[in-house]
């Protein structure tokens, strides 16, 4: 299956479809079906031409004969199928006018198809006569180009009489019902139409050679029109042209060629453009413009401008094969400076379609060809003035893109094009003077920023001297003010490229005027843009990311440069980090360190003391005279009664019990020799341990003292003060168990083991039973607990205390304030106790050597500091003298 | 319910406490039941508590001796003492002695306590005294300023009518010393102590508020 390559995108499609598959447009050409063709009206009688407006709006906003006030040419000015359109305001029946200004003439001229009855033979409405409603109207979308199949309201069977015989004779002559189940494709290559279009079937303006030009239809009544046949142009009537058209009547059209072109596809009219078609020249001749100008009193004022001797032959070497029209050549007057394209025929592309051609453009005017009307070579002929390109230069929107871009230098060069005359109307005329940078050529030409890639950068000076990207469009203000119909409004000068007006030069800020002023390089100077809209503009982004720019990478220094200091800081830092992590020698104490000797020496005299006495046991010291606070407890132990139950707190530790039971020794001795009853209880876990021991050691003296007999051992109170007060409120009910000899497994009946009703503590409910309380501790916390959870419910001035001498300061307020009725303190308030009951125990046999030791320690830490201060005091001489020195 | 473990927390320290202080600054024979429930379950706790961390403690240490490595040998020393004391307590009672009459009555738990743990007790204590005098000896050297001297003077006073000195054999010198002893241990050494307590009282008054109020958490939560 071969390939059809798509006319739009020029990828290959399959043979058997209607449309591209890529980009939806038609693969085959579209076919129109006209109704059949009708007899020829008459023409009307030519209307007197009216001057020429000076509005270049007139003769558009005339045709569509619209609400505006602007009247059309007067009613003998169009000819007589143009003047049977109905007004949109005059025909009830016809559509609404639509209210966009194209849209009017055509609608008007559609609703005239619409009523069939308006439409005789005479009726040369070339538009036909197809009922159009409002809502069958063809919108914009009718006439997309990508889609080439025809709307199906245009498709719709016409009335028999809707179009003109020759109008009809140019679609097929299938129904068309088929042509709209499967509307035939726009064919570029359509097929030889076998039936031209009968001659009396066209309107006689186009049948008039010599005022249209020299189209010819050929045709029969019923062929349709044949566009591979030439096109034969009668010439119309004099008076059957409008005005408006009579002015681009040209010369007589050349008569049509005697043999035909050859069996082509191709249209005439296109056929001419091909390199490989034969008789191009003859094509050429043929789209050359109208040779003779019409009457300048047939045309109307704004075509009078446009009329132009007549054309020139065209030069044989600018119309040699494969070169475009004049009149599509002078569109591309302008664009001069492309290179040679080469030649179309080596391309094999159409001449249009060609790159722009190296030949010098034709420098006159090519001679008008029968086959180009009038109205447009008039046009051509201006457009040929032009500073001359080569025939075969393309449009800038069609050269290629990788062209260099036409600089403005280039187009300075171009000869400057000849003034148009004064044919040409003022709407035309302005947008030409407008132009200068053109070359004067006409408003058509549209100057297109050549999109050059690979073309070298301009310099700075050109790029500077490069207009602004939005030249282009010059005098669209103007232009737009002609195509409304007002009077133009003087123009202001074109600001330059970059120049700002006074207004605005005098408010901007000075440090914008300075070099820098954006706070960046790269705004100012800078790489300019050299293509795409924005040419010329400085300071924009990269339209490519850096990444994908090439180039070389810049080269960056890895090394570090440190300087001197830096380095010799670092190397002092990594030697401490490394230090600490070395480990360092352990220094050896020497055998006879000063430290050493000194600790030696007071534990030998330590010892001396302490074994003095017994080394010397015939020098013995006298007991320390009995203080206030230790006779008053010898008082309270004097009144206790006999078989008095007395409670034994034993709340201290094992390190300081030498010195607090040297302390109570004497006392508790006094309490036994008294026989009271006592009641053993401590807030230490081993505390009741303590208290069996020194029982122990003091039973020697009293015999009769038994466990369970004469005392009670309660154990430990636990819950720390809480359990104080709760011992203290509920004594009972505190130690249901006391420090026995009561296997775990007998306790699970407490009764047995009830402590309280044993005979130490019988006839004791409560604590304030108890006639004395003797409270054993070295530690003033101890004491003070004791003093403020269980005093108060103790009878009053009963409490005993002895404690060490290191709590003694701290109890000794309680007992100024007459909460602890007894104070014995430390070693020498049991030796005085002893020595005022006379009977020694523990505290006599402490005391001599308590009292050498005590002595001993006095001179060491006397004569040590006294050392000490000296070699202070040495050391800070010598400082000080080595200051001075 | 992990916000209401706090919050119920906290209610029932202050209600204890509202409670406690309440019956503390009126008692009578109507709350008195009240009264000793607390504080029968305030010293239940205290002595579960003791109990939980003698647990812990041989826990700890039989880890330790499980893992071995250094100290185990000590840690596995402290869990058999632990367990033969706690086993005999238990067993013969904390009291126990066999043996009748003056003779030499055994008793396992009390020689335990009498013959190792009071005796490991009292040598420390007795090396104390040699570290206390060698500090006094070279406090000059270490810190040769006007407090050092006035410390190192006091104690020596103290010690000095605590000594021989003091015990009358040298008259008048005694008799100085031993009033300047007393002097010293009433006077100033009352007054400061008398500060210190009053601090530690104040100190009590604002912990309990703070606990009354909700403001020191000592329980978690």
């Amino acid at each position: 299956m071969a390939d059809v390559r798509c006319p739009m995108c020029s990828k290959p499609n399959p043979d058997d479809r209607d449309e591209c598959q890529h980009c939806g447009a038609r693969l085959t050409p579209l076919r129109l079906n006209l109704p059949p063709r009708e007899p020829a009206p008459e023409p009307p009688p030519s209307p007197e031409p009216s001057a020429p407006r000076n509005d270049p709006g007139d003769w558009l906003r005339s045709l569509r004969g619209g609400d505006d006030d602007i009247s059309i040419h007067g009613e003998e000015d169009f000819p007589d199928w143009l003047r049977e359109s109905p007004a949109p305001n005059t025909t009830p029946d016809a559509p609404p006018a639509p209210t966009s200004a194209t849209g009017d003439w055509l609608s008007q001229m559609r609703g005239e198809q619409a009523s069939p009855a308006s439409l005789d033979a005479d009726d040369d409405s070339w538009l036909g006569a197809e009922e159009t409603t409002e809502a069958q109207a063809p919108s914009f979308d009718d006439f997309n180009l990508a889609d080439t199949r025809v709307s199906p309201s245009l498709q719709a069977e016409p009335a028999p009489d809707a179009f003109p015989d020759w109008l009809t004779e140019l679609g097929p002559t299938d129904p068309p019902a088929a042509a709209e189940a499967d509307p035939a494709p726009m064919d570029f290559d359509p097929a030889p139409q076998t039936e031209p279009i009968p001659q009396g079937d066209l309107p006689d303006w186009l049948n008039d050679p010599g005022q249209m030009g020299s189209l010819t239809l050929k045709g029969t009544d019923s062929a349709p029109l044949d566009f591979d046949q030439p096109l034969e142009l009668e010439p119309i009537p004099q008076g059957d042209l409008p005005d408006w058209l009579t002015g681009f009547a040209g010369e007589e059209p050349p008569a049509p060629p005697e043999t035909a072109p050859p069996a082509a596809e191709t249209p005439d009219w296109l056929a001419s453009l091909t390199p490989a078609s034969t008789g191009q020249e003859d094509e050429t001749d043929r789209l050359a413009p109208a040779a003779s100008p019409p009457a300048a009193a047939d045309l109307p004022d704004w075509l009078t401008g446009l009329q132009q001797p007549a054309p020139s032959a065209p030069d044989a070497t600018a119309q040699k094969a494969g070169e475009l029209p004049d009149w599509l050549s002078g569109l591309s007057t302008g664009m001069a400076g492309e290179p040679a394209a080469p030649q179309p025929a080596e391309t094999g592309l159409p001449d249009w379609l060609a790159s722009p051609a190296a030949a010098t453009p034709p420098a006159t005017e090519p001679a008008p060809d029968a086959a180009m009307p009038d109205w447009l070579a008039s046009f051509a002929s201006e457009v040929e003035a032009a500073p001359p390109t080569t025939p075969d230069a393309m449009p800038d929107w069609l050269d290629d893109p990788h062209a260099p871009a036409e600089t403005p230098a280039s187009v300075a060069a171009q000869p400057p094009a000849s003034e148009p005359t004064g044919s040409m109307p003022d709407w035309l005329m302005e947008l030409h003077q407008q132009t200068p940078n053109l070359g004067g050529q006409a408003g058509f030409k549209v100057e297109v920023p050549g999109w050059d890639f690979n073309a070298p950068a301009a310099t700075e000076d050109e790029q500077e001297s490069q207009p602004d990207a939005l030249d282009w469009m010059p005098g669209r203000a103007s232009l737009a003010q002609g195509l409304l119909g007002s009077d133009p409004a003087p123009q202001e000068p074109d600001l330059a490229p970059g120049d700002l007006p006074d207004w605005l030069k005098a408010m901007r800020p000075i440090e914008a005027t300075s070099p820098g002023s954006m706070g960046s390089p790269e705004f100012e100077g800078g790489k300019a843009e050299r293509a795409g809209p924005l040419a010329g503009l400085r300071g924009l982004l990269s339209a490519e990311p850096t990444v994908t720019q090439a180039g070389k990478p810049p080269a960056y220094v890895i090394k570090l440069q440190i300087t001197e200091a830096q380095q010799s800081n670092a190397l002092t830092l990594r030697k401490m980090v490394e230090a600490e992590t070395e480990r360092q020698p352990v220094r050896k104490a020497a055998l006879l360190s000063e430290q050493r000797v000194l600790r030696w020496i007071i534990v030998g005299a330590l010892f001396v003391a302490i074994l003095f006495p017994y080394i010397w046991p015939g020098w013995l010291t006298g007991l320390p005279r009995v203080t206030a606070e230790s006779s008053r407890s010898d008082d309270m132990v004097t009144a206790l009664t006999e078989d008095a139950p007395v409670l034994l707190i034993m709340d201290y530790q094992p390190g300081t019990s030498a010195e607090v039971e040297a302390a109570a020794s004497p006392v508790l001795d006094h309490v036994m020799l008294r026989g009271a009853r006592l009641t053993l209880v401590s807030t230490s876990p081993i505390g009741p341990a303590l208290g069996e021991r020194f029982l122990a050691v003091i039973e020697g003296h009293h015999t009769t003292y038994r466990t369970g007999v004469t005392y009670m051992n309660l154990g430990y109170i636990p819950g720390g003060i809480a359990g104080l007060l709760n011992f203290a409120s509920f004594p009972q009910a505190a130690l249901l168990v006391g420090y026995d000899d009561v296997p775990l497994w007998q306790l699970i009946n407490p009764a047995g083991a009830d402590p309280w009703g044993q005979p130490p503590l019988q006839g004791v409910t409560s604590l304030s039973d108890f006639q004395m309380t003797l409270l054993l501790t070295d530690d003033p916390d101890t004491a003070r607990n004791w003093i403020e959870q269980v005093e108060p419910h103790l009878r009053e001035l009963s409490l005993v205390i002895v404690t060490s001498a290191q709590a003694a300061p701290l109890i000794r307020p309680y007992f100024e304030a007459e909460q602890v009725a007894a104070l014995v303190t430390g070693l020498p308030g049991g030796a005085a106790y002893e020595g005022s009951l006379g009977r020694e125990h523990i505290a006599r046999a402490y005391w001599d050597s308590f009292g050498v030791g005590m002595l001993a320690a006095i001179l060491l830490i006397l004569g040590a500091s006294t050392y000490n201060l000296y070699v202070v005091w040495d050391e800070r001489e010598t400082e000080r003298k080595g200051r001075r020195t | 319910m992990k916000l209401r473990l706090p919050v119920i927390s906290m209610a029932v320290a202050i209600l204890s406490g509202l409670a406690l202080l309440y019956l503390a600054f009126f008692p009578s024979s109507a709350n008195a039941h009240l009264r000793a429930l607390l504080l029968g379950w305030a010293a239940s706790l205290g002595g579960i508590a003791l109990f939980i961390g003698i647990l812990n403690l041989l826990i700890v240490h039989v880890d330790k001796l499980s893992e071995g490595g250094r100290g185990a040998a000590n840690s596995g020393v402290l869990v058999a003492a632990a367990m033969l004391t706690f086993i005999l307590a238990l067993a013969f009672g904390p009291n126990f002695e066999y043996g009748t009459g003056e003779a030499y009555q055994i008793q396992p738990t009390n020689w335990l306590f009498r013959y190792i743990q009071f005796p490991i007790e009292t040598s420390l204590m007795a090396v104390l005294a040699v570290s206390l005098i060698y500090a006094a000896a070279r406090l000059l050297r270490r810190r040769p300023n006007a407090f050092s001297i006035i410390f190192l003077a006091t104690v020596l006073f103290i010690l000095l009518g605590n000594s021989l000195v003091g015990s009358g054999e040298f008259g008048v010198i005694s008799t100085g010393v031993t009033s300047l002893r007393d002097w010293i241990t009433q006077v100033p050494a009352a007054a400061g102590a008398r500060g210190l307590l009053i601090g530690v009282a104040l100190g009590t008054i604002a912990t309990g508020l703070r606990i009354l109020m909700g403001t020191d958490r000592p329980y978690g939560g």
